[in-house]
This record gives structure tokens, sequence and C-alpha cells, in this order.
């Protein structure tokens, strides 16, 4: 096999771990595999053992006790169990219908009450469990939409930290007419800055992909989403660019694309500029 | 019912033999093996399905396919540790999917990372404590992860997002989500090789 092909295969790994590969891809993967491919054995067999550590980090947390029977009665009749509600509940029921209601009647109040109170304590427990959780993960989501705003912002000044900048500047065309935007680029680095207001929210499954031409030929410079009203007043985007020299970019158009981007445009202009 | 911490090499020998006796279609080893590992996998389950309900069906699909296909499991792809807990991801992801499409058919694109919910244990104290120290220590080894890169591998591991919808979520290029991605997954091969690939 040559280097490339087998370089290709490696490449798959991750993605079949995750179970990203699409059918045909993930099928010609486990055929390569079937080959007895060693790199690649071992570099799965290295993913599965790494991505395996991450539940670690979960809080353990053993299921309910009648799983096991089910799990082992399965096993062995290959049938599955009743869920557990549906379960629970034809226990109970079966179990009211043995009792003799005239002898038992005011016990059953008792017992009545007492399962009411017991269900009223679990589900406030609960309630109180559930939203300590949903703020503690919402903490700890803020921490991350920081963390990535940061990290925007880091590499946003690190490509005005350049030594050279160009800069174009985006009209908007109907039926966006008043949005307008800048591109602000390192032509080393083909880093750019893409500044954005009053643009549109994006439509459901469509995205704005912006394209730099050169030599007449318009070429993918990523695609971006404008989500809400907040981002409509002021976006701003870190993009790599196709090419970097000002002489060398036509000028750039922002089109709207069917989500994930076109290989070549096939949506309205946007925007335009150079 | 394990009831103290064995060493990692104890187990994985452990664990191969009741693999061989759940080939031989032996009830009790699969009771065993559900012991040692249902603390781990129940978790698992339910932070990715987000149910208790769906969790436990999850567990029982993922014990099934042990007893089904324990002869197919092939030693050289990773421990049996990792082969277990990448079935149970798979079961649940499937279910994940199921529903995703299910409500996209219905409601149109909305699902959201969700977070596991919290649910009181019954039972199972003593087998927790088999991984307690082994979990401390992977725990200690992945300090090295920053929030983001953990992030980032949660949201690809449990939410099975691709990396192109984590750079819409987060709001970051595409190639920083990939180049954190595989520092993160990096990370995380350096601690299993640490910790010797499975507990």
């Amino acid at each position: 096999m040559k280097t490339e092909e087998r370089h290709s295969y490696l490449e798959l790994c991750i993605p079949y771990v995750f179970g990203r590969l699409n059918p045909g891809n993930r099928k010609q993967f486990e055929a390569h595999l079937a080959t007895g491919c060693q790199p690649c054995t071992k570099e799965l067999a290295e993913l599965h053992e790494a991505m395996a550590l991450l539940p670690l980090l979960l809080k353990q947390q053993a299921p309910p006790s009648a799983i096991r029977e089910r799990v082992v009665a399965r096993a062995t009749t290959g049938k599955a169990e009743q869920p557990a509600i549906a379960k629970r509940a034809g226990e109970i029921g079966k179990k009211e219908g043995e009792q003799a209601p005239a002898v038992r009647s005011s016990k059953r109040w008792y017992g009545y009450a007492l399962v009411i109170l017991s269900v009223l304590i679990i589900v406030v427990l609960a309630v109180f469990v559930s939203e300590l959780i949903n703020t503690i993960g919402g903490q700890e989501r803020r921490v991350v939409e920081l963390q990535g705003e940061l990290q925007r912002k880091d590499e946003v000044l690190s490509v005005l930290r350049s030594e050279r900048l160009e800069i174009a500047l985006l009209n908007g065309l109907e039926p966006g007419s008043t949005a307008r935007g800048k591109i602000v680029w390192d032509p080393v680095k083909k880093t750019a800055i893409l500044q954005l207001t009053n643009v549109l929210i994006t439509p459901a499954n469509k995205e704005y992909q912006l394209w730099a031409i050169k030599g007449g030929r318009p070429m993918s410079a990523g695609t971006f989403t404008v989500m809400n009203d907040k981002e409509k007043e002021s976006y701003f985007k870190v993009v790599s660019l196709p090419a970097g020299e000002k002489q060398e970019i036509d000028g750039f158009n922002v089109t709207l694309e069917p989500k994930g981007g076109s290989a070549q445009p096939t949506g309205v202009v946007y925007l335009r500029g150079k | 019912m394990l009831l103290t911490v064995l060493t990692r090499t104890g187990i994985n020998q452990h664990d191969a033999d009741l693999l061989k006796r759940i080939q031989k279609k032996d009830r009790q080893a699969l009771g065993m093996l559900y012991d040692r590992y249902a603390p781990l996998l129940y978790p698992l389950a339910l932070r990715i399905v987000g149910s208790t309900q769906e969790a436990e069906a999850v567990l029982q699909e993922a014990f099934a396919h042990v007893w089904e296909k324990a002869g197919g499991y092939v030693a050289d792809r990773g421990s049996i540790f990792s082969w277990i807990v990448a079935v149970c991801r798979n079961k649940a992801i499937d279910k994940l999917r199921l529903r995703r499409e299910n409500q996209r058919i219905k409601e149109g694109e909305r699902g959201s990372p969700r977070s596991a919910p919290e649910h009181a244990p019954d039972a199972g104290a003593q087998q927790i404590l088999a991984f307690k120290g082994y979990t401390e220590s992977v725990r200690d080894s992945l300090k090295a992860l920053s929030k983001l890169e953990e992030r980032i591998l949660e949201m690809s591991y449990y939410d099975s997002h691709s990396q192109s919808d984590i750079a819409r979520t987060l709001r970051m290029p595409l190639s920083s989500v990939k180049s954190k991605l595989r520092r993160g997954i990096q990370k995380l091969r350096q601690a299993a090789r640490k910790e010797g690939g499975s507990p």
C-alpha cells in the first residue's frame, strides 16, 4: 500500500471512533481494517483506550437494581423486558388487585396518603436538584463561551498585530442593502478579520459564504451564520483567505448558500467589495 | 461484587476470564461483568440520552450486545474495558440520533447539548468502590485538559456533534476546533498510556 493511502486511512481513525464516517467510508475503512493493517489497528486501539477514559470523569452512578435482573434475563431469552415505568405500574396494579377492599379500606387510605406524600417529596427534591444542576451547567457553559470569546479576540488581536495589513470595504446589495462590512487581513499569514453590521439573520438551513475573487474565479473563504439580533448589529469572525496579497485578490463577495457551503457560489450576493 | 480496589492487570485478566465465560453463555459471568461496569456505563448512557428510561434501555442493549457478540471482540483493537465503553456509547448515540431525526421531522431542527440529570443511586456503592482509585488517578491525569478542550471532546463524544457544528456553537474557527480536538485527544492518549490502557 502506498504511503499516502495508508496515511489517508489513519486520518479516518478519529472520525471512525466518534462514529462520524458516512456508511460508505465506514464500510471501506472496516474492510481496510479486516486486511490486518497494523498502523490503523494500533491507532484505533489507542484511540479507543483514550476515549474510554472520558466517561471516568462523569460521576459514577449505579443504575436501579432491577436493571441487572433484566439484563441477565434479556441475555437469556433474547427479549427486551418491559420498560421500568410500565413494569412498576403493572406491579402496583397487581398488588392492588390482590387486596380485599372491605377489610383493608382504611389501611389503604393511609397507604395512598403515604405514597402521595413520598411522591411529592421526591418531586420537590427532583425539581430542586434539577434546578441546581441547570444553574451549575449554565455557569459551566458560560465559562466555556467566555473562553471561546477570549480565544476569538486573541485571534483578532494576532491579526491586528501583523506588520502589514490590507483592508477591503464591503457594501450590502438587495435584499440586504443596509449591510456594511470590512475585511482586514494579514497578507503574509492570509488570516483575515471579517467584520459586518446590519447583515440579515441567516435563514434556516442556509449559511453565508465568503468568497475571495482571484483571477476572476471565486474561492471560498469559509461559511458563517448570523444567528440573532446581537450578531446582526455587529458580527466578526477570523477566517483564512485562499490568497494573501491584495494584487492577487480582485474582490470579495458574500453569498447565501445551503448549509455547509457550496463549492461555487449558487446564491444571491448579499455583500460585495474590494 | 467487587469489594476492593484491584490492580489494573488483575482486572484486565478478570475481564478476559469473564468474557471467555460469557462466550460459553455463562449467565453468572454476565452478571459479574454488569456489576463491574454498570456504574460506569449508566452515567455515560444518561449523559448522552438524557433520560433515565432511555439510559436503562441502552444499558440493556449494550449488555445484550456483549452477550451475543462476545466472540467478536478483537483484543488487538483495545481492551475489553474500552470495547464495552464503545459498545455502550454507540448504542446511546444511535438512540440520540434517532430522536434528533424524529424531532427534526416533527419540529424542525432544535437540539441542544444536554447534561446528565442526576439520579439517586439505589444500589451499587460497592461496585463503585472498585473504580474509585483508578478514576481519581485518571482525573488527575486529565487535569492537563483545558476547559475548552474538555468541552470540545464532550461535544464530539457525548453529543455526537460534527466539528463544524461545534465551531458554530462555540463561535470559533473550524481550524481551532480541529486543533483543540486533536490536542485534547493527544492528552487523553497520554493519560491512557500513563494509566496502562484500562482499569
